[in-house]
């Protein structure tokens, strides 16, 4: 009895030890497949995915986002009492406080930062005598006698009079401004330099554009002016073709060398527009163009065609434009030869009235050229180029946005600056465009960002990260230089980093390729044959592939560690039993 | 045997080439443009035609290149003269073809070109042309809507003599390297309406005025050999070459079938039966717009003229008379009205078929050998029907995934004068042999060469796998001192003239995989882990009981089941 007790004990021991063995070794397995196992398939299956500075670019979004512009004003005032210049000085400064502005979340600060224009002595007194002289009209001759400014320096010039009479503002063509005014009222000085510096409408519409929020759809003649400009870009290609009739046996010919060195190159070539953006100037004819309109007889003896049907007419000559080489955006200038037959040809617009030539938004600029009476056939058509070539750069100038200096308010005088353009109103220009590409280049980092951070399995190659962080810190110097004043370098930075940003499709298709160096081509990129590599499966079919090897073997694992967690329990509870019992 | 081959690349060389020095002095450049058609009946009754139009611009190379920020293109196409500055392209040479030559009845082509797409440059010696030619690549296959984007550096070579600059020679350096020269061609490639239309937009005409009038898809695609040529070539302005400009010729060779009538002895065409257009007009900016027929391209049949032509005249090709009448459209148009050309037809006296032409000097033909997937074997074919010994220079280029033994190179009756051989690298680059031969008179000599297939990647199979591989076609390349029958529009200019001649490419089937292999293996490989795995998880988590234990207990609980042990132990 005794023998068959110890005996049975004996084997409830060794059921016991082996009991002990299996749970063991089932929870082992259990711990070796979430410990090795499930990190292994987590990390092989991984997408690779380059580290991008997220914060830096979220609090890009946060930050005011195109960068504060510091301006500096150097004020002269020609008064003999240091004391009445200095309080003046002080004044200006407190009225000139920090000016913000706001275009939905973005916001743009300006600063002004006042000090006294150091001058010679006898240039003082060469300044006093040409405000003195015949009140003001000797007044251009400042241009010449004030230190050369640069983008964001402006000279101030304030010839106090204690006499009643109405106060006057010049404000010349290169960066700077003369007022004629009490003393004790800077309010004038004040509205001068605002106009001067800024002009609050553009770069209200330009934070807006960049933002991606779109040109606004209003119908005043500021926004006409809105949807005309072309997008802030690093080039331009300046293409001129012309256009000659498809019926007519004459040869069609044009000195476009001559005008292009005489008109559109002084033009390209002056400071305040080379500085916007590199040109390329490239010209071609085309014959037989087929131009699909069909001009109808005008009481004036002439001939006309409808504006409603330009749109097919310039589609027919387009499909021949475009380049295979050049990604920065094209500016088309066409001359339209009428042909000899339908001559003069001129453009009717819906309200009756005639014209010559058209302005496409953001595409270019249309002239009609009607050759001078019925020429017979073989003869050789010249088009003038003079007036041709000085519409197409009047187009430009609209295209590009270059301001014409028109007066506003009255007792305010423009001085006209070389081919109608100032420098202050072209640094207006110049500080939109920034604007822009900045507000452009980090509209493009946060959607590339927050794209990225939505899809989790779309790689992101060690490329894209080195653009992302070379645009990041171009925006970044951009931001510094632009508060150091720096507003032609800030430029320059602004758009790099629009281009680096993404606004071309060569970072879209280093989505694409990973692993590569930059692409020359987007085309190589596209049809590159490691672009299969990155099919990513989709879940179902992911899961056909897992299920084979997965569900076999969870399958017991997962049952048997119940079985052994159940043991786990009952073995504790059993000894806290046998614990309480005893 | 390097001293032989740098005599060939000069005799090469010294065909076309006038070396210049670069005279960037010009004022106002010139361009002039010129169009012409070469119509003629072929041996086998088929009328071949031969477009040529070029536009030569006075402009230099290297000012073309480096154009700087002001260029006027004028009527030279500016896509394509961008594409050509922008990649540093000195030579360009594109053919789109649709269909094989046969030279053997048709005599030697005006524009040679493979079955399907070829594309070579020759860059300038300031490029990278490591780096240009994928771009340029991209380009011409944007330019002209091909599918060149196929061609990548597994498929492009650097031939060290077959392809020698056409136009001008701008350095002395470059004629003596291959390091500047790309070659690339693509038999599978289709040619199609969406290539010639873009082709078409190139010409300062279009297909408005002038023979460009005649182009009409349907027609040009309906018959059994269609070649589109694009030629851009720096080119000497005079005899000296003292200038050099550049010059761009678009060609278009096509045959049409036997224009047969009612009469089966009589063949007859007119422009409009072939082309199914009228000419009506000539191309006003061209200088010289000309419709040219050769009436006695084949011994024994006459050719009549409908029309009486402005010119006519006789070329000596090869102590051979041909008689060409020559219709200038500028003189047939009447400039004041526009009413359409009288139609040109042209009819045969009573044709006679069973003449075969004479043979061409040379001939190739090449053909694959071998059974099954494993091994191959290319066996070429070279005939020399010449009186005299002829050197040619034979150029094959085989893909990777071919494994070429060159020790198996066996070559009959012709003699290796000497050999390039570079072999292929896995994915990288393709094999090239270049072999100069010397062929006896009448004989025909016999290349052979054995291969292996590899086993491709299942990713690197192209969509419709079971299509099989292309080898491009084999090049050969010879100066002939005279040239019986060759098809040019010219009289013989130069005492010399290079001949390129293309075997038909071959289509080899390669090992084709299961493509749903790799999901099956992968479930295989699965089940076998998994299987695996559950008997030693088994083993281990499992109580292992003595076979009668377990026998003694399964009886009892089953008799339990059953009720008969229990009943036992309760009584």
């Amino acid at each position: 009895m005794v023998q068959e007790v110890q005996r049975k004990e004996e084997e409830g021991a060794v059921e016991g030890r082996e009991k002990w063995r299996q749970n063991i070794s089932s929870l082992s397995v259990l711990t070796v497949a979430v410990l090795v196992g499930l990190p292994l398939w987590w990390k092989t299956t991984e997408v690779y995915r380059s580290p991008l500075p997220y914060s830096d670019i979220q609090n890009l979004a946060g930050q005011q986002a195109p960068p504060s512009l510091v301006y500096t004003i150097s004020v002269l005032v020609l008064t003999e009492e240091e004391t009445m210049a200095a309080s003046f000085l002080s004044n200006l400064q407190t009225e000139l406080a920090n000016h913000t502005v706001r275009a939905g979340e973005a916001e743009v600060t300006l600063a002004f930062l006042v000090q006294p224009l150091e001058l010679d002595a006898e240039v003082i007194e060469k300044v006093n005598e040409a405000v003195s002289s015949a009140g003001g009209t000797g007044v251009p001759a400042l241009t010449t006698l004030l230190p050369a400014s640069a983008p964001g320096h402006y000279s101030l010039l304030i010839a106090v009079g204690d006499k009643p009479r109405p106060s006057r503002v010049i404000i010349g063509a290169e960066r700077w401004a003369f007022i004629h005014t009490t003393i004790g009222s800077v309010q004038e000085a004040v509205t001068a330099v605002k106009s001067m510096v800024v002009d609050e409408h553009q770069l209200k519409w330009r934070l807006e554009d960049g933002r991606g929020k779109g040109r606004s759809q209003g119908r005043g003649s500021r926004d006409t002016e809105e949807m005309r400009q072309v997008r802030a870009a690093q080039g331009y290609q300046v293409c001129l073709t012309l256009v000659a009739p498809d019926s007519s046996l004459a040869t069609v010919d044009w000195n476009i060398e001559d005008a292009t060195d005489r008109v559109l190159m002084p033009f390209l070539n002056h400071p305040g527009i080379a500085r916007l953006a590199n040109f390329t100037i490239s010209s071609q004819v085309f014959h037989y163009t087929d131009l699909k309109f069909s001009p109808q007889r005008s009481k004036s003896g002439g001939y006309y065609v409808s504006s409603t049907s330009l749109p097919p007419m310039i589609s027919s000559v387009e499909s021949k434009l475009g380049s295979l080489v050049s990604q920065l955006p094209s500016l088309n200038f066409l001359v339209l030869v009428a042909p000899p037959t339908h001559s003069p040809l001129l453009i009717r617009d819906p309200r009756g009235a005639l014209t010559d030539n058209f302005l496409v938004p953001q595409w270019g600029g249309v002239v009609i050229f009607s050759p001078p009476g019925e020429e017979e056939g073989g003869e050789e058509i010249v088009v003038r180029m003079e007036k041709v070539m000085s519409v197409f750069v009047r187009q430009l100038q609209l295209l590009l946005g270059v301001p014409i200096t028109s007066s506003t308010s009255p007792g305010v005088v423009l001085e006209r600056g070389t081919l109608g353009m100032t420098e202050w109103q072209l640094d207006q220009l110049m500080v939109g465009r920034m604007v822009e590409s900045v507000s452009t280049a980090t509209t493009a980092l946060i959607s590339l960002v927050e794209l990225l951070d939505k899809v989790k399995n779309m790689v992101i190659s060690d490329v894209i990260q080195k653009e992302v962080i070379a645009s990041l810190g171009q925006l970044q110097e951009c931001y510094r230089l632009a508060g150091d004043g720096e507003l032609e370098a800030a430029l320059t930075l602004s758009q790099r980093a629009m281009v680096s940003a993404g606004t071309r499709p060569l970072t879209l298709t280093h989505l694409l390729v990973p692993h590569s160096s930059p692409p020359p081509h987007t085309e190589t990129a596209f049809f590159d044959p490691s672009i299969l590599e990155l099919l990513y499966f989709p879940d179902d079919q992911k899961f056909a592939i897992y299920i084979p090897l997965f569900l076999p073997i969870s399958i017991p694992i997962v049952l048997s560690s119940v079985t052994a967690f159940r043991w786990l329990t009952s073995s504790s509870s059993s000894r806290h039993s046998l614990r309480t019992s005893n | 045997m390097a001293a032989r081959r740098w005599d060939w690349v000069q005799l090469l060389t010294a065909v076309f080439l006038h070396l210049t020095l670069p005279c960037m002095c010009q004022g106002r450049a010139e361009q002039s443009y010129s169009e012409a058609l070469f119509m003629k009946f072929l041996a086998d009754g088929r009328v071949s035609a031969t477009f040529d139009f070029s536009t030569v611009w006075s402009v230099h190379p290297l000012l073309f290149s480096n154009p700087g920020n002001v260029q006027h293109y004028g009527i030279f196409p500016k896509s394509l003269a961008e594409v050509v500055a922008h990649y540093h392209v000195q030579e360009l040479h594109l053919t789109l073809t649709q269909g094989q030559w046969r030279t053997r009845v048709w005599g030697y082509p005006a524009h040679p070109a493979p079955p399907g797409a070829e594309l070579w440059a020759w860059f300038l010696p300031e490029a990278d042309s490591e780096k240009e030619w994928p771009g340029l690549v991209d380009a011409m296959s944007g330019l002209l809507g091909a599918h060149l984007n196929a061609i990548d550096s597994a498929s492009s070579f650097q031939p060290l003599v077959s392809f020698r600059p056409n136009g001008a020679i701008l350095s002395k350096d470059m004629s003596n390297s291959s390091a500047l020269l790309r070659y690339a061609a693509l038999p599978r490639e289709t040619v199609c309406t969406e290539n010639f239309t873009p082709w078409t937009k190139l010409l300062p005409c279009g297909t408005a005025a002038g023979l460009g009038e005649l182009f009409e898809a349907e027609s040009l695609y309906d018959c059994d050999y269609h070649s589109l040529g694009l030629h851009f070539t720096p080119h000497c302005l005079d005899d000296g070459c003292g200038q050099v400009g550049v010059r761009l010729s678009l060609t278009l060779t096509v045959v049409f079938p036997p224009p047969v009538t009612s009469n089966p002895s009589i063949l007859e065409w007119s422009l409009k039966s072939l082309f199914h257009r009228p000419l009506t007009s000539a191309c006003p900016l061209a200088f010289s717009s000309t419709v040219t027929v050769e009436t006695n391209s084949i011994d024994g049949v006459q050719v009549s003229l409908s029309q009486t032509p402005s010119l006519t005249g006789t070329v000596e090709v090869a102590g051979r008379r041909r008689d060409r009448a020559v219709f200038d459209l500028h003189s047939l148009t009447n400039s004041t009205t526009s009413k359409p050309l009288p139609p040109l037809s042209v009819s045969s006296s009573s044709w006679a078929y069973h003449i075969m032409p004479e043979q061409p000097e040379l001939l190739v033909s090449r053909h694959l050998v071998g059974s099954g997937h494993d091994w191959g074997g290319l066996a070429t074919e070279i005939t020399n029907s010449a009186p005299h010994t002829v050197e040619v220079l034979y150029l094959e280029m085989v893909p990777w995934f071919f494994r070429l033994y060159l020790h198996t190179l066996s070559v009959s009756q012709a003699t290796v004068l000497s050999q390039h051989y570079v072999p292929a690298k896995d994915r990288r680059r393709a094999h090239m042999l270049e072999l100069r031969l010397s062929l006896p008179p009448l004989s025909t000599s016999y290349l052979s060469l054995q291969f292996r297939r590899a086993h491709l990647k299942w990713t690197e199979h192209k969509p419709d796998a079971h299509h099989g591989f292309y080898i491009n076609s084999a090049v050969i390349t010879t100066v002939l001192s005279e040239c019986p029958n060759c098809t040019s529009l010219a009289a013989q200019d130069q005492d010399l003239a290079v001949l390129r001649l293309y075997s038909e490419p071959l289509l080899v089937s390669l090992p084709t995989p299961d493509f749903s292999m790799p999901y099956n293996v992968i479930c295989f490989v699965c089940t076998v882990i998994a299987i695996a795995f559950g008997s030693v998880f088994n083993l281990t988590t499992r109580t292992l009981q003595p076979a009668a234990a377990a026998k003694e207990k399964l009886l009892t609980r089953i008799l339990r089941r059953i009720g008969v042990l229990s009943k036992q132990k309760s009584d």
